[in-house]
């Protein structure tokens, strides 16, 4: 960058910490209450709402882990919303792959299809998809679940890989021809491995899609067997009306997993955006 | 323009050929001659299409279309198909319906808030996140947190924060020595606006995240070249980082409009709409008729509304903003 | 371009494991329930959960059927209810409140006729009415009460307010007087709208009298002046400014709702069914007001044909699908033996709908006992309108019914509002 000398520097990153600091407190906040909510009582969280937890009280988290209906929950969450994941980017990436590099009849047509998917109201086809699921006997089925919701990420998930697979150069197309790759060859050892940042990308989308999915769960599983965490947070709050911080000790410990997950795909996420793309 | 036109070559065509294969069909007429598609065998096609189009087909565009049937029947959803045909009576209705207009008023008033605030805001933290200072990666953890929250957690946590009596956020501005309780969520002027917080707390790491992946996309020999030309860091910004950006903003925009209009969970959990329909959105609407009244009939003809206000945006906004966006891309310059 | 593989291992081995987990899931549970009755209640809460459990066990054990107990938080239940309902498959047995949302199920045929249950001696008739339909009985009830005003003696008393109102003019004066002395006169759970709705609906029943709310709803119209009349007492009352702060988004029963702010002692009053003792406590957490709490009738109206002992009320019970096997009366009547009927009244603090209620509960604690003497002065009853109406006019009747104490409707606005929803369920 332009800026060189020491002083320079100097300014430049404490203006950065300055704004960084000030979107941190605002994203922090909530979550500071929540965090620290946990482990007060209630006399504490009405009496003290600002300050630290005094005593710390555990309390509240243990009860909540030690809960089998909390880990099963969890279970199921995250289960279905990897088998969710996998299905919609396999699918995508096979259908964008060849919306972008072939050329054949209605190509448009269908894509347009796809991406008017985009605009339908998840909401108003709970009624329908019921009696789909009904009729193929998923109810109470994780495939209840998994498989409209796969359906559902589609649009977005074939519009980013379609752009991005279009961008890749032909050249390394006609090298791979060349080398007699064939669309598969070419699809799965260097298309899949060229795009692995928006990859990364379009699988966290649909991860998040799916561990935040709310309405479909509540009415494809009746039973408790294969219930979610957004399910449980609502229960819980039902069961602990008048316990608010037991409450925000469950919100804390039901963000916690997607926190784990993000710190580590994290990395592969950005580390796949910056060596990747079109340096290839 | 002058000094990204007299860059080194080698970049020079790498950008300009993915930016040529990346312009939607039908934007500009990319030179077929550039095109590289292959006619592959039938039978290729199929397996390559069919895992999605069946998924599609099933879990998205029949329930929709049926959905859309039904919107033109008086329904309440109860023993078997629909038969009381009215026409475009539900369409009739949902003119002068005063909780849909404020439906679509409160979209207006989100969408611009959401592009006059919460974009840009998303934006200057991607540009600020991709410079190289210590502790980068915990604040770029930290501002995607809220996106990955359950928007049914992220509902009831607010719903404490703002709560009139043990709530956070008034202890807060006691603490900050202001004494005056604020009706968050009561009072019929405000809970808009602290709706929309919410949902720029909540989802502005979202845009951050694709802008930063956007930024990180675009070369840096361009801007070592456009620096060896002496370009400033204004000029580097407005020739290179704006306009290559362009496709990730169009994203951004688009997501958030369409995330508006369907907007849900979070606002049904915090407010259910309240009080009296200041806070609601299109499908709180369209659930309250069509779960809450068992008016199917008009509940679809509500979520058809809904699909028409996300086709008739996007439509006017291919045709008007990605326009302008191509004259002034870096493409087009170059060519000119 | 033979660059390092995106790890095409760890891609395959991905993509096995979810294969293998999904066949797997698969096989573990393909559907429907292969219980012979399913039944879903909304008392999520021990001890009544666990009590529910352990009648439908032991039932099960004596009969050889089985069951599969669901207790679903009561948002979630309706949420599901309406997709079941929708594709036309109820569970075996579940929780209705009667009315018109029972009436719309039973004329879509989804619903048993249960009139011939051999154990409806047990039941007191009046607790039976929400359920009939043209003649026919539909459901069991399990709690039955009516609504009136729940109020703090110590803080009334604090006002210098000796004895509960008994007249609209009184009760006004005491609103009052409560708000000189410092006192937030009224809790109310406006975010819910439905806390509402029985304001409104008893300020009619007391100005248009039991038959000219029936004659309304029978004709689909409000137009009668005594409906604008309850509309303006209302906003008149609303303009005093009685309601705890925030009440325009505050819930009924959750986190500084209605119930909590009663529950701590922090407003005088509330306009609430036979549950709002419990509701108070659970709510805030603590033993709420105690001995210090009274219940009064909703006051005469002067000039109005309506009496004090024509009460707004209703309760729960239970309904079977109309393809639940015979079996399922057997388990309605086990629900509904003396011995279990004593059981719910005991764990879950419901009001008894036993027709012989001394012998259920011998000893009815202050609270149940309030809830008996109202309930044995009654001379009519009224089902709350938002479950006696379709839905639509019940949503419609709770939504107005928030818009009128906010300012946003007047009463003739108000009126005109569930007029349009009468006309268009024709």
């Amino acid at each position: 960058m332009s800026v060189t000398t020491k002083r320079g520097k100097l300014l430049r990153n404490t203006g950065f910490y300055a704004a960084a600091f000030a979107a941190a407190i605002f994203v922090a906040t909530p979550i500071l209450f929540a965090l620290l909510g946990g482990f007060k009582d209630n006399e504490q969280l009405r009496e003290n709402s600002l300050g630290l937890p005094n005593p710390w009280n555990w309390q509240h988290y243990t009860d909540v882990l030690v809960d089998a209906t909390f880990w099963r929950q969890l279970g199921n969450s995250v289960f279905i919303a990897v088998a969710s994941t996998f299905i919609v980017v396999a699918a995508a990436a096979a259908v964008a792959y060849v919306f972008a590099r072939f050329e054949f009849r209605g190509r448009e047509g269908l894509f347009t299809l796809f991406a008017a998917g985009m605009m339908f109201p998840f909401a108003v086809a709970v009624l329908p998809l019921f009696i789909i699921l009904r009729t193929f006997e998923m109810l109470n089925s994780p495939f209840g679940v998994i498989l409209p919701q796969a359906a559902f990420g589609l649009p977005l998930t074939i519009i980013i890989l379609r752009s991005f697979f279009r961008q890749i150069p032909g050249e390394v197309e006609e090298a791979a021809t060349i080398d007699g790759a064939g669309p598969w060859r070419f699809f799965l050892q260097i298309l899949l491995p060229m795009s692995r940042p928006v990859l990364a990308t379009v699988s966290v989308l649909a991860l998040v899609g799916s561990w935040n999915s709310y309405l479909l769960p509540l009415v494809v599983f009746t039973k408790p067997t294969w219930q979610t965490l957004p399910l449980g947070v609502t229960q819980f709050q039902g069961e602990y009306s008048s316990d608010t911080a037991k409450v925000l000790a469950y919100v804390m410990l039901a963000m916690l997993p997607a926190l784990i997950f993000y710190a580590f795909a994290e990395r592969q996420l950005i580390s796949g955006l910056t060596s990747g793309g079109t340096k290839g | 323009m002058s000094s990204v036109n007299s860059k080194p070559p080698a970049p020079a065509v790498r950008i300009d050929d993915s930016q040529a294969s990346s312009k939607p069909a039908g934007a500009g007429g990319a030179p077929r001659a550039k095109r590289r598609g292959r006619r592959p065998g039938a039978a290729t096609l199929t397996v390559f299409i069919a895992p999605a189009l069946v998924l599609f087909v099933l879990f998205v565009l029949f329930p929709v279309l049926f959905a859309a049937y039904t919107a033109f029947f008086r329904w309440n959803g109860l023993g078997g198909l629909p038969t009381d045909f009215v026409g475009l009576e539900n369409f009739k209705t949902l003119i002068g319906d005063e909780v849909f207009l404020g439906d679509m008023w409160r979209i207006g008033l989100i969408t611009v808030l959401s592009i006059a605030v919460q974009l840009p805001l998303a934006f200057g933290l991607a540009m600020l996140l991709h410079q190289n200072f210590p502790g980068r990666t915990a604040f770029r953890l930290l501002f995607f947190v809220p996106y990955i929250l359950t928007e049914a957690v992220t509902a009831v946590l607010f719903s404490l924060i703002f709560s009139p009596r043990r709530g956070f956020a008034d202890s807060l501005l006691a603490g900050l020595g202001f004494d005056d309780r604020i009706g968050w969520l009561s009072d019929r002027g405000l809970v808009v606006f602290v709706l929309f917080g919410i949902l720029t707390w909540k989802f502005f790491g979202f845009h951050m995240i694709l802008y930063l992946a956007g930024r990180q996309n675009i070369p840096e020999e361009l801007y070592e070249a456009a620096k060896v030309d002496g370009a400033t860091g204004g000029q580097l910004f407005r020739y290179i980082t704006v306009p290559l950006m362009g496709p990730t903003v169009r994203i951004t925009v688009f997501l958030s409009v369409i995330g508006t209009v369907q907007l849900f969970d979070l606002v049904y959990v915090l407010t259910k709409g309240g009080p009296f329909h200041a806070s609601e959105t299109l499908a709180i609407t369209m659930y309250e008729q069509g779960f809450v009244r068992n008016q199917i009939g008009y509940a679809s003809a509500l979520s058809i509304a809904m699909f028409l206000v996300s086709l008739v945006f996007a439509l006017i906004y291919q045709r008007y903003v990605l326009g302008r966006d191509l004259q002034g891309s870096l493409t087009n310059g170059g060519r000119a | 371009m033979r660059n390092p593989l995106f790890r095409p291992r760890a891609l395959v081995a991905a993509g096995t494991a979810a294969m293998l987990a999904l066949g797997a899931a698969a096989c573990g549970d393909s559907g429907e329930s292969d219980a012979d009755i399913t039944f879903w209640h909304i008392q999520n809460e021990d001890p009544m959960k666990s009590t529910w459990q352990a009648m439908a066990d032991e039932w099960s054990e004596e009969s050889g059927s089985t069951v599969e107990v669901s207790a679903i938080l009561n948002e979630d239940f309706k949420a599901r209810m309406s997709t079941q309902t929708q594709a036309g498959d109820l569970p075996g047995l579940y929780q209705t409140w009667g009315g018109g949302v029972l009436a719309e199920q039973v004329e879509a045929g989804l619903v048993r006729d249960v009139s011939g249950l051999p154990c409806l001696d047990k039941v007191n008739p009046i607790a039976l009415e929400a359920y009939t339909i043209d003649g026919k009985l539909y459901a069991v009830p399990y709690d039955q009460g009516v609504v009136g005003f729940w109020y703090n003696k110590d803080l009334f008393a604090q006002a210098g307010i000796t004895a509960p109102p008994a007249t609209w003019d009184e009760f006004i004066t005491d609103v009052q007087l409560l708000k000189d002395a410092g006192v937030t006169p009224i809790a109310l759970g406006g975010g819910d709208k439905w806390p509402i709705h029985y304001y409104w609906t008893y300020l009619v029943m007391r100005l248009a009298g039991l038959d000219g709310l029936q004659a309304g709803a029978d004709a689909g119209n409000f137009s009668d002046p005594a409906f604008v009349q309850a509309g303006q007492l209302l906003a008149d009352l609303a303009a005093m400014e009685p309601f705890q702060e925030g009440f325009e988004s505050a819930p009924y029963d959750k986190t500084d709702g209605e119930a909590a702010v009663m529950g701590e002692g922090l407003a005088a009053m509330e306009l609430m069914g036979q549950w709002a003792p419990q509701a108070q406590r659970d709510n805030s957490g603590t033993d709420g007001p105690g001995d210090a709490l009274g219940f009064f009738p909703f006051p005469a109206v002067e000039g109005g044909p309506g009496t004090v002992t024509e009460f707004l009320g209703g309760g729960g019970g239970f309904a079977a699908s109309a393809e639940a096997p015979d079996e399922v009366e057997d388990f309605m009547c086990y629900l509904l033996e003396e011995e279990n009927q004593a059981r719910v009244v005991k764990d879950g603090n419901m009001s008894t709908v036993a027709a012989n209620p001394e012998a259920v509960v011998p000893e009815p604690n202050a609270e149940q006992q309030m809830v008996i003497d109202a309930m044995a002065s009654a001379t009519a009853t009224q089902l709350y309108l938002d479950q006696a109406y379709p839905p639509a006019i019940g949503s419609t009747v709770n939504d107005a019914s928030q818009g009128l104490i906010l300012g946003e409707l007047t009463p003739e606005e108000f009126v005109a509002m569930v007029n349009e929803a009468w006309a268009a369920e024709q």
